[in-house]
């Protein structure tokens, strides 16, 4: 692909540590959030939008009930996600009952009023600053993450260390490790559920919403509940964000988010909940390493080429494997 | 409002005696400034099969959709088994064993046939989340007894060949099949066909009949069914009712309808020729 121009392009990044580790990272992130697309789009049909409004939440409600309220991390993570589940019971029961574009619609205005709610409501989330700290007292700050280098430090010390993993690039390993963790056992469970009776009308509601109803299954209640587990995965998403982070920027929860989800949606294969792996790998590993490009250009234009590049993919992928990595074809066409 | 003792409203000289399975009553239905359903009323007798018949636009698949929850009605009694159902939700109505099929046959196309069986089937408690995760066991018995249900109706309608294929892949004929067994996995005591007949070739129309008349005598499955084919509409039912401009206009025995006046005027005449009884337009507008 680099042909074209006569560039000086140094692809010693690829065997740098760190960067995988950063990209596996952000792969293990996004992928979270996109089995939260996977289950509404792939599995019920729902256009869900607003799936970086529910990552805000998540983020925002972690930091806030652990700074502010001085929760420990691990319940504040567990009341951010009923925030999320409760928003996204908001903004279903009015809409989910309306065709899916207008859906649609109503999700990206949803998370757009949370990113926006973030930015402006500074007393509470610091605004473009971000949060990451309150001093409490001037002698002792409060940070999101202090629980977390705790174990991460332990960690470190008492295992990274003695295989000799202990240099600072594997800083960030002990994260990683715990973000595939809980990926690969989210993409067991859901894999279980859609399998089950309750996946079998969820995949019925996709097909034909009207004819499950005339089959007796409560559609709206399904579609409630599939969007409130997107819900749930997009704010353990925002959470991991704010830990990988140290901080919590609305700028992280721009709509453009929810596309990159898409484009690992359609990179993976629709109803593929380990295409969504493999798609977040792929994109992230092609966004980030787009970065050590020695390209003759400003950093603005390399970044835009990013996304340029990302679209000739998903172009590509459109014409030659529409199904995407891991999707089954015979869905794909039979769908219409 | 549960008025099950009498349905005097319009039934000339009904059928023979049996309780009504479903009422409907003066049952309106309009779109802007269309009155889709005006004032429709008829009774289907329990163990029955009628035919619902009219002209085109003469608001059948909106009293299929009314009846059947899909559109709320403006006003009117809709009473299944004695029992009001006026305003429910398609899936209450379903689960009350009352199912449909659709005009445009819907057929979960991405999905496996056999699970478009299995879907159909009530009292599966992995149907919901919490009895899922509390009791798998019961869920797992259920579905071995909803796959055997499955491969036997399958096996009756003789689409067992194709369990594991996607539903998609049928054809228009056996599409019409699949829908008409999904919709027995449901266990009705009610089936509403809204044209079962139509696109499907004479030897499988034939076979859906079968099935219609088999269904009836074995486990008393009232139907009630929308078609446009008269000679299946007069060979094939107990009782027909004749719709024009959203009203129910003759009710009876086939051979009783088919010389009535009425009818020949609503099919030939259009809307100017003859309407005795419904007052046409200022009926009663909401």
């Amino acid at each position: 692909m680099s042909d074209v121009l006569p560039l000086a392009i140094s692809l010693n990044f690829l065997t740098a540590w760190d960067f995988w580790i950063g990209v596996f990272i952000l792969a293990g992130v996004y992928g979270l959030f996109t089995l939260g697309l996977q289950i509404n789009v792939g599995y019920t049909g729902i256009i869900n939008f607003g799936q970086a409004g529910f990552m805000a939440i998540g983020a925002y409600a972690s930091v806030i009930f652990t700074v502010e309220v001085g929760l420990p991390m691990l319940v504040s993570l567990a009341l951010a996600i009923l925030v999320a589940i409760a928003a996204g019971l908001l903004i279903g029961l009015p809409s989910l009952r309306l065709r899916a574009d207008y859906f649609a619609i109503a999700t990206i205005a949803f998370a757009e009023i949370i990113r926006l709610t973030g930015q402006n409501a500074r007393g509470l989330t610091g605004g473009n600053q971000g949060t990451i700290a309150i001093e409490l007292q001037q002698e002792e700050s409060r940070f999101f993450t202090d629980g977390w280098f705790e174990v991460s430090d332990w960690v470190g010390s008492n295992i990274l260390d003695p295989i000799g993993l202990g240099a600072q690039e594997f800083a960030s390993l002990p994260l990683l490790a715990l973000v595939w963790l809980v990926l690969v056992v989210m993409v067991v469970v859901l894999n279980r559920l859609v399998r089950s009776p309750w996946g079998r009308v969820l995949r019925a509601i996709r097909e034909d919403e009207d004819a499950a109803r005339a089959l007796g299954k409560n559609a709206f209640a399904y579609k409630l509940q599939s969007l409130s587990i997107a819900a749930s995965l997009g704010a353990l998403a925002g959470f991991f964000i704010a830990v990988r982070l140290e901080t919590v920027n609305q700028d992280v929860f721009q709509p453009l988010v929810t596309f990159i989800g898409y484009a690992i949606l359609v990179l993976g294969g629709l109803a593929s909940f380990a295409g969504v792996m493999v798609g977040a790998v792929i994109l992230w590993t092609v966004l980030e390493g787009m970065r050590f490009l020695d390209l003759p250009l400003g950093a603005d234009k390399i970044a835009a080429l990013r996304f340029i590049l990302v679209g000739l993919i998903l172009i590509g992928l459109m014409a030659f494997r529409p199904q995407g990595m891991l999707g089954k074809r015979e869905e794909m066409v039979l769908g219409e | 409002m549960s008025e099950q003792a009498s349905s005097t409203t319009a039934a000339p000289a009904s059928g023979d005696g049996a309780p009504p399975i479903l009422e409907i009553g003066d049952v309106w239905k309009h779109f802007g400034g269309i009155h889709a359903v005006a004032g429709a009323s008829f009774s289907v007798p329990k163990g029955s099969i009628t035919a619902l018949i009219g002209p085109n636009g003469a608001g059948k698949t909106t009293l299929f959709n009314v009846v059947t929850g899909f559109y709320r009605p403006d006003r009117g009694r809709i009473a299944y088994e004695g029992r009001s159902i006026f305003g429910k939700r398609p899936h209450t109505i379903a689960r009350a064993g009352m199912v449909r099929t659709f005009q445009i046959t819907k057929a979960l196309a991405a999905m496996p046939v056999i699970d478009n069986m299995m879907l159909a089937a009530p009292h599966q408690p992995g149907e919901q989340l919490p009895a899922l995760v509390a009791r798998p066991l019961a869920s797992r018995q259920r579905e071995h007894e909803v796959h055997d249900r499955a491969l036997d109706l399958l096996e009756r309608f003789d689409l067992h060949t194709k369990a594991d294929d996607y539903a998609g892949t049928l054809s228009g004929g056996q599409r019409k099949l699949l829908e008409l067994a999904r919709a027995l996995m449901a266990e009705p005591r009610m089936v509403l066909l809204d044209e079962p007949m139509a696109g499907i070739n004479p030897t499988l129309g034939r076979r859906l009949l079968d099935h219609m008349h088999d269904l009836r005598q074995d486990h008393e499955v009232t139907f009630l069914f929308i078609e446009h084919d008269m000679d299946v509409v007069m060979n094939h039912s107990d009782e027909v009712v004749v719709m024009a401009q959203g009203d129910v206009i003759v009710k009876g025995p086939p051979h009783e309808v088919r010389e009535d006046q009425r009818v020949i005027d609503a099919y030939l005449g259009g809307a100017g020729g003859a309407a005795p009884e419904p007052p046409p337009g200022d009926g009663g507008a909401a």
